[in-house]
């Protein structure tokens, strides 16, 4: 338990920061599908009324929440691999 | 190896490869039916794809028509066939225009180093921070809709994205000492460049070139699922998908799982015959066969 399942997260947190802009895109086409009142619906339905300022809102929103879960992800390396320093 | 030797080399190596990848092989096969139909749609197709039959709306497979027909009367099949010509038309040219964007990016940046190379990656961190598929749809909106509008967006999108992996290529192949040989003689950067860098990053040209092609397709139909994709005349797969299949799935669910099928059959091919391209190009990277590095080539 401490020792496998600390490495073994390693590529696991690798991976869950680079599943978020993925999840985002997806959450468009689901909440489409299923008309759910989201951000992705919110999203495309202010393209469909060329409402710019919301677009250009929610892409800084989802843009900013994709850098900050990829430092999320480099502040957990060296808790879970303490070879891993910053400075 | 003399040139009439030759021929008969290839076709042994056409079998041996399709002992050794089976997958990759039936894939490629997929991949080539697909460009024999897309190539000759007009033959192939029973009826036009926008010729409208009002009497024989929404009808079940029969023989007339072989996997029935939309609300209008169109033939689904001869829609599908032609949905094969617009997917991968624009699969392969957004494909060779994100190609060729990645190999400009990266190349230069990888080859010129310093500060340009800095200048540049930090351009493609912020690229890289939005989705994907915001991004296009951002793009797509501003755009408006258009083949010509779709491939440029995909192509640019694309091509950012991959240009890191060409210039990883291209820093890794300076570190070699028969670069570092080539410089230290004298040879001017051009030179180098075209002499020792262009042939080395070949392999991984065509590599970007088959693995992300899957994934335009694909691109391609989420884009026309949401409404941003080819215009509604255009017969592509995936607009097929999302517009009459998703109005009329429940009553003819056919005209939702065709598309649907041809989309899955389509990618997965394409997928695996990138990855088996990739596995033969670079020997470090056998997939299935063992750990990357494992095996000595």
């Amino acid at each position: 338990m401490g020792h496998a399942l600390k490495n073994a997260l390693i590529p696991v947190v690798t991976l869950i920061g680079l599943q978020l802009p993925l999840l985002v895109g997806g959450s468009v086409i689901i909440e489409n599908i299923f008309n759910l009142p989201g951000l992705g619906r919110l999203f495309l339905n202010a393209l469909n009324s060329r409402d710019y300022p919301v677009v250009s809102g929610l892409n800084l929103v989802f843009g900013v929440a994709v850098l900050g879960s990829n430092l999320i992800v480099d502040l957990i390396y060296p808790y879970l691999d303490p070879r891993v320093r910053y400075q | 190896m003399s040139n009439a030797r030759r021929p008969v080399r290839r076709v042994d190596s056409l079998v041996r490869l399709a002992r050794r990848k089976p997958l990759g092989a039936i894939s490629a096969l997929i991949v080539l039916t697909l460009l024999f139909v897309a190539i000759f749609a007009d033959v192939l197709a029973p009826y036009p794809y926008d010729e409208i039959h009002l009497i024989d709306r929404l009808q079940g497979p029969s023989a007339q028509y072989l996997l029935g027909t939309d609300q209008a009367g169109r033939d689904l099949l001869s829609r599908l066939i032609f949905g094969a010509r617009v997917s991968l038309l624009v699969g392969l040219a957004v494909t060779t225009l994100s190609v060729v964007i990645s190999t400009v990016i990266g190349g230069t940046a990888g080859f010129l180093g310093g500060r340009f190379d800095i200048l540049l990656q930090r351009f493609v961190d912020a690229w890289m921070a939005f989705p994907g598929l915001l991004l296009l749809l951002t793009m797509m909106s501003i755009v408006g809709r258009g083949v010509p509008q779709i491939i440029l967006v995909l192509g640019i999108a694309g091509g950012i994205g991959g240009s890191r992996v060409i210039r990883g290529a291209v820093i890794g192949i300076k570190e070699n000492a028969y670069f570092q040989a080539a410089e230290a003689v004298g040879a001017s950067r051009l030179r180098t460049f075209m002499r020792h860098v262009v042939p080395n990053v070949l392999p991984v040209v065509i590599i970007t070139f088959s693995v992300s092609i899957g994934g335009v397709v694909l691109a391609l139909a989420s884009l026309g699922f949401l409404g941003y994709g080819l215009p509604p005349g255009i017969p592509d797969w995936g607009g097929l998908l999302s517009r009459e299949g998703r109005q009329y799935m429940e009553i003819a669910p056919r005209l939702a799982f065709w598309p649907g099928l041809c989309l899955t059959v389509t990618v997965f091919s394409l997928n695996m015959f990138g990855d088996a391209v990739r596995d033969l190009l670079d020997p470090r990277l056998r997939g299935g066969a063992g750990r990357p590095g494992s095996h000595t080539a």
